[in-house]
């Protein structure tokens, strides 16, 4: 039973560090600059895997934890949707750093 | 595959899903092609990769699901801070309300499938005129439907079980609070 539990916890554990990943990983493809849907998998794929349709939710969830603010403007005379992030954003993407260096000592002691 | 086609495509399979806010995903999905098209990406190469129209709804469905799953943690997690008083109260009340209330869908459903069962007997044992026949068939019908609503509501009462034991924690906790500042 015990061990059950454990697996779950892990297995759910393993799902949230993932979606955590990439929700930072978009936050920091608009770190410097306001992007759109197309434009930010363009950016990510360079370095990692992603799908249109794996971004679309990440982009929501996004928004509505308030950590992205999104706005319109006509492009080639139709719309496109930018997303900026903002001070939440830019605090959340900060506090990641720390935990990587909290993550990095433990994947040191587990790797020794 | 052209782009009107899976837009199209996109649009009837989610109107299957109610809770999907289907109108922003297409206006996402319509961008998307259209920001690929202008870079000079090839339109039906571009829809392919963007995969199967059902592995599309399953990822937006599978972050909902996601997220439903964090937030039941979080609120799992009540009883957990709630004291054993209430802990052992609230959980007393919770099963003592899912037996009433399953018990009384359950007579329900035993009701409506008996009237259908004495309907059926009186038809086939005793002769009677086509009038009768028909008027047991009604009765019949009316059963089956009262057994088929008892069955909707244990149906319903089991997916709601969750949110009714939230329910009396949270009531049983007030109740308790409310005591405590008396």
């Amino acid at each position: 039973m015990h061990c059950i539990v454990l697996c779950i916890r892990g297995y759910l554990m393993d799902i949230q560090l993932k979606k955590g990943l990439l929700d930072l990983m978009v936050l920091a493809s608009i770190k410097y600059e306001d992007s759109y849907g197309y434009k930010i998998i363009q950016d990510i794929s360079t370095i990692m895997d992603i799908s249109e349709s794996t971004l679309y939710p990440i982009l929501k969830r996004l928004e509505k934890q308030k950590l992205v603010k999104t706005y319109n403007t006509t492009y080639n005379s139709r719309i496109r949707k930018y997303y900026q992030i903002n001070q939440d954003g830019l605090e959340k993407l900060k506090q990641s750093i720390d935990d990587f260096d909290e993550i990095k000592r433990m994947y040191t002691f587990i790797k020794r | 595959m052209n782009k009107r086609m899976f837009i199209s495509k996109l649009k009837k399979e989610l109107k299957n899903y109610k809770k999907i806010d289907s109108e922003e995903i297409i206006y996402y999905y319509d961008e998307m092609i259209q920001d690929a098209l202008d870079e000079g990406q090839n339109e039906n190469d571009f829809i392919k990769s963007l995969g199967s129209i059902d592995s599309i709804i399953g990822n937006i469905i599978k972050d909902g699901d996601f997220i439903k799953e964090v937030k039941s943690a979080n609120n799992n997690s009540l009883i957990n801070i709630v004291s054993t008083t209430v802990r052992v109260i609230s959980l007393l009340c919770y099963y003592f309300a899912l037996f009433i209330i399953g018990i009384i869908y359950i007579s329900i459903v035993i009701a409506g499938f008996s009237v259908v069962a004495q309907a059926g007997i009186y038809l086939a044992v005793d002769n009677l005129d086509t009038m009768g026949q028909i008027a047991l068939g009604a009765v019949m019908l009316v059963g089956l439907g009262i057994g088929l609503i008892g069955l909707a509501l244990i149906k319903h009462l089991l997916n709601n079980t969750q949110s009714i034991r939230l329910y009396i924690i949270r009531k049983t906790k007030q109740l308790f609070s409310k005591q405590r500042s008396q």
